[in-house]
């Protein structure tokens, strides 16, 4: 009798505790999932950071440089190695694709060594030493060459943060999608902040229960769940087909992404505006202050870090929005920074989605390099918003 | 431009000298004496001053139009004017000491706010007859049985109108088919890996570890779609090709395990912050019987916890279907194009949502089949989502009157 007694509690309690052990797998499981996420970004991505260039002093450039820039690069090349080259091809390949331009910048202001940035293949072969590279191996034995020379330089890749997209990839930048992503940002910020707000003002402080409250909330949290392609496809077809607004643009694309937040803003406030306490209104009331006032100078202020915590929250949200703007155009071709909310734009997802379709091995080297950037956006924007809802959040008693 | 600087400075006088005079009628005698309409007495000689003000600005503008000849230019000024005199004649009317200005003031706030809260239906409404126009203007092309019950999908051919089939066909089984499997797998790993992390923040985790998890959780879930699709193509797709590989199986690099298993992960936190809510949303008091009664944790969350919240995490699941079928840009990434009617998860499999990204990628056409589609194909991803939200709001309504 005892012993099955035992057996069963020894049972029970073994059941017991491989289900706690099933539940923290899940979470190690899912902590899991975060860690190789971010690590393989981290490894894919750090090349996108720096960028390798040949540095050359002025003493060691030849006196007669051909005309064209690109054969200067060749002949100095050449030159500073003192070995015949069969191809120059082969050299002038190893070059970033604006290396005649780079000479000829130097040639009119020679300060310090001429650098050359060296093409996205030769750059690939010094940071991971493929062996499958598209490089020949003439070309290798120059690289190593040069590397032997003690030239081929490693420095942080500045240009990946001040130019726009490109053809080429040790050419491209994030700068110009940074600033779309901005512009559309606050395009949707501007449109969608006031109405959210005022909506949440409506909803919690004046409207009485009622039919059209009710249907307003419904819309509202129906709104939320609703998968954002279809208002990618209710932005073409309403902005751009029907209201005729440009294809591309911040416009269209912040207005599309500010009716996504809206719901989201609207529940955060409805959240915050709620959480203050019936005695503030009882109180401001009781001084004879209307209600506008009550709602205005009273229970907003106090609600407002609640506010800026879920705007913050809704902005991260829509900072990395894609699909959407896929609809609307903004998967443009863009190199030049957009100047204002109605010229073509690219934001900084649909940039990564760009370069993620690219063949090139060095593509997914940027992507990854650019996909750390939003993440470190999304970050600063995530910790921002906790430590102001740690600092301001108000314990009423 | 002078115009709308004069219609401001000019109404701004005009206010100002209201006001003025306001102030001078504010005697007790002026009150009492105003017991009329405010015109029919005009008490105070400073009306002579408003009177005047507006006779040289009438003068002014019809000094410019004197010297103006086109219309255009005549069009400003005696709108300006226009204007001015409708604001004279509000102030003048209104501005009285009867005046009721603190309920004006709450009624065009409450106007504003109500107004702006019009917003989200004009969203939702918008929306519904978007998309209904359009799917119309497919559906008069392609007849919906077509649509909703053909099997080959292949759009592509609808671009060539001078060629003979150029029809295309449009029959969208093969896409439901393919949004349905990658669904099963994501939720498959999604619900109950989140269920169980729920399970483990709500019931096991110390304070500490709650306050740690939490937010990692929440990384996971704030993390873009983009860079899961990345993620998926760069990291998981050769990890799981490798993989079959060493068993003698070949997985797709675009199959639909690859695409479903990183949109499970994706979907994790969602369901496991959704479950979280519910599952300590329950009384203690039951499960502090449960306890009392004798019963390890594990069956008081199987046999007390779990069923309490029961609709609460149904309708967490059915937010999480409907986010999977939704989802687009770790399919667009990561899944195939090609329509592709199998059932075998290995091979690539295309989504209702990849198809609509694929269909306006680019420059449309308004009248084309193939555009006017993607609209069909939008409505009826609207339509399941929509049900599937009312359905789970109602679950989740129902279970919190059961315990508020």
């Amino acid at each position: 009798m005892i012993d099955h007694k035992n057996r069963s509690f020894r049972r029970r309690h073994w059941r017991d505790r491989v289900f706690r052990r099933v539940a923290v797998g899940c979470v190690g499981f899912a902590l899991l999932a975060l860690l190789t996420l971010l690590s393989s970004l981290i490894a894919q991505g750090w090349g996108a950071f720096v960028s390798y260039s040949v540095e050359i002093q002025a003493q060691d450039i030849p006196p007669n440089l051909p005309s064209s820039d690109r054969a200067a690069v060749v002949a100095i090349i050449t030159s500073f190695l003192q070995t015949p080259v069969t191809s120059k091809q082969d050299v002038i390949r190893l070059f970033g694709a604006d290396a005649g331009s780079q000479l000829v910048a130097w040639l009119k202001q020679p300060q310090g060594p001429l650098r050359l940035r060296l093409s996205d293949d030769a750059d690939m072969v010094l940071k991971h030493s493929y062996q499958d590279s598209p490089l020949k191996p003439e070309q290798r034995k120059i690289l190593n060459d040069l590397r032997d020379l003690g030239v081929v330089r490693q420095h942080f890749n500045i240009t990946f943060f001040t130019s726009g997209d490109s053809r080429e990839p040790e050419l491209v930048g994030i700068y110009s999608a940074l600033v779309g992503s901005l512009l559309t940002l606050a395009t949707a910020f501007v449109m969608a902040f006031p109405i959210g707000v005022m909506t949440a003002i409506y909803l919690t402080e004046y409207a009485k229960p009622s039919a059209w409250r009710t249907w307003v909330e419904i819309n509202i949290n129906n709104l939320a769940a609703v998968p954002s392609i279809v208002f990618g496809l209710l932005g073409l077809s309403l902005f751009i087909q029907f209201l005729g607004w440009p294809r591309s643009t911040p416009l269209v694309g912040g207005a599309v992404l500010a009716l996504i937040i809206l719901p989201t803003l609207v529940i955060a406030t409805t959240a915050a505006l709620k959480s203050v306490p019936t005695s503030i209104r009882m109180a401001a009331l009781a001084m004879g202050a209307s209600k506008t006032q009550m709602v205005f100078h009273h229970v907003v202020p106090y609600s407002i870090p609640g506010i800026m915590t879920g705007s913050i929250l809704s902005m991260a949200h829509i900072l990395g929005e894609t699909a959407p703007l896929l609809l609307i155009g903004m998967v443009a071709f863009i190199v030049d920074v957009p100047g204002g909310i109605t010229e073509a734009a690219t934001t900084l997802p649909v940039q990564i989605f760009l370069w993620s379709e690219s063949p090139e091995r060095a593509f997914a080297e940027k992507t990854a390099g650019a996909i750390l950037v939003l993440l470190v956006f999304l970050l600063i924007m995530n910790a921002v918003a906790i430590v102001l809802r740690h600092r301001h959040q108000k314990t009423w008693s | 431009m002078i115009t709308p600087s004069l219609i401001l400075g000019m109404s701004v006088l005009c206010l100002v000298q209201r006001f003025w005079a306001l102030r001078g009628m504010m005697k007790p005698a002026d009150v009492q004496a105003m017991q009329g309409r405010s015109f029919s007495l005009n008490p105070s000689a400073r009306w002579g001053q408003v009177v005047w003000l507006n006779g040289i600005v009438l003068g002014a503008f019809g000094a410019m139009a004197c010297f103006s000849l086109s219309w255009e230019t005549l069009l400003g000024p005696w709108l300006s004017v226009a204007i001015l005199g409708v604001g004279w004649w509000l102030c003048w009317r209104y501005l009285t000491p009867r005046c009721h200005a603190r309920a004006i003031a709450e009624g065009m706030v409450i106007t504003l706010l109500r107004l702006s809260s019009l917003v989200a239906i004009f969203t939702t409404a918008a929306i519904v007859l978007s998309l209904t126009f359009e799917a119309m203007a497919f559906f008069r092309l392609v007849s919906p049985w077509d649509f909703l019950f053909g099997t080959h999908w292949s759009p592509q051919m609808a671009l060539r109108s001078d060629q003979t089939g150029s029809s295309g066909s449009f029959g969208a089984i093969p896409l439901f088919a393919g949004t349905l499997m990658m669904t099963v797998i994501a939720l498959s790993l999604a619900l109950p890996l989140g269920l169980f992390s729920a399970i483990f923040l709500s019931q096991y985790a110390t304070h500490r570890q709650r306050f740690w998890l939490k937010p990692m959780l929440e990384i996971l879930s704030g993390i873009p779609t983009v860079v899961y699709g990345f993620f998926a193509v760069a990291v998981i797709a050769p990890t799981l090709r490798d993989f079959g590989a060493s068993f003698g199986l070949t997985v797709m690099t675009e199959s639909a395990l690859v695409a479903g298993s990183v949109m499970g992960v994706m979907i994790i936190p969602l369901v496991s912050s959704l479950c979280d809510d519910v599952l300590s949303a329950v009384p203690k008091r039951l499960k502090e019987g449960a306890l009392g009664l004798g019963a390890t944790s594990q069956e008081v969350i199987t046999g007390v916890v779990v069923p309490a919240a029961l609709p609460g995490i149904i309708s967490a699941f059915i937010l999480a279907f409907s986010r999977a079928v939704g989802e687009t840009m770790i399919v667009v990434m990561a899944a195939g194009i090609a329509a592709n009617l199998t059932a075998n998860p290995l091979e690539p499999v295309t989504t209702v949502t990849v198809q609509i990204v694929k269909l306006l990628i680019g420059d449309q056409e308004f009248d084309s089949p193939k555009t006017l589609s993607a609209y069909a194909l939008g409505f009826v991803l609207f339509f399941i989502t929509l049900m599937m939200n009312i359905i789970a709001m109602n679950r989740i309504k129902a279970y919190r009157s059961r315990y508020d």
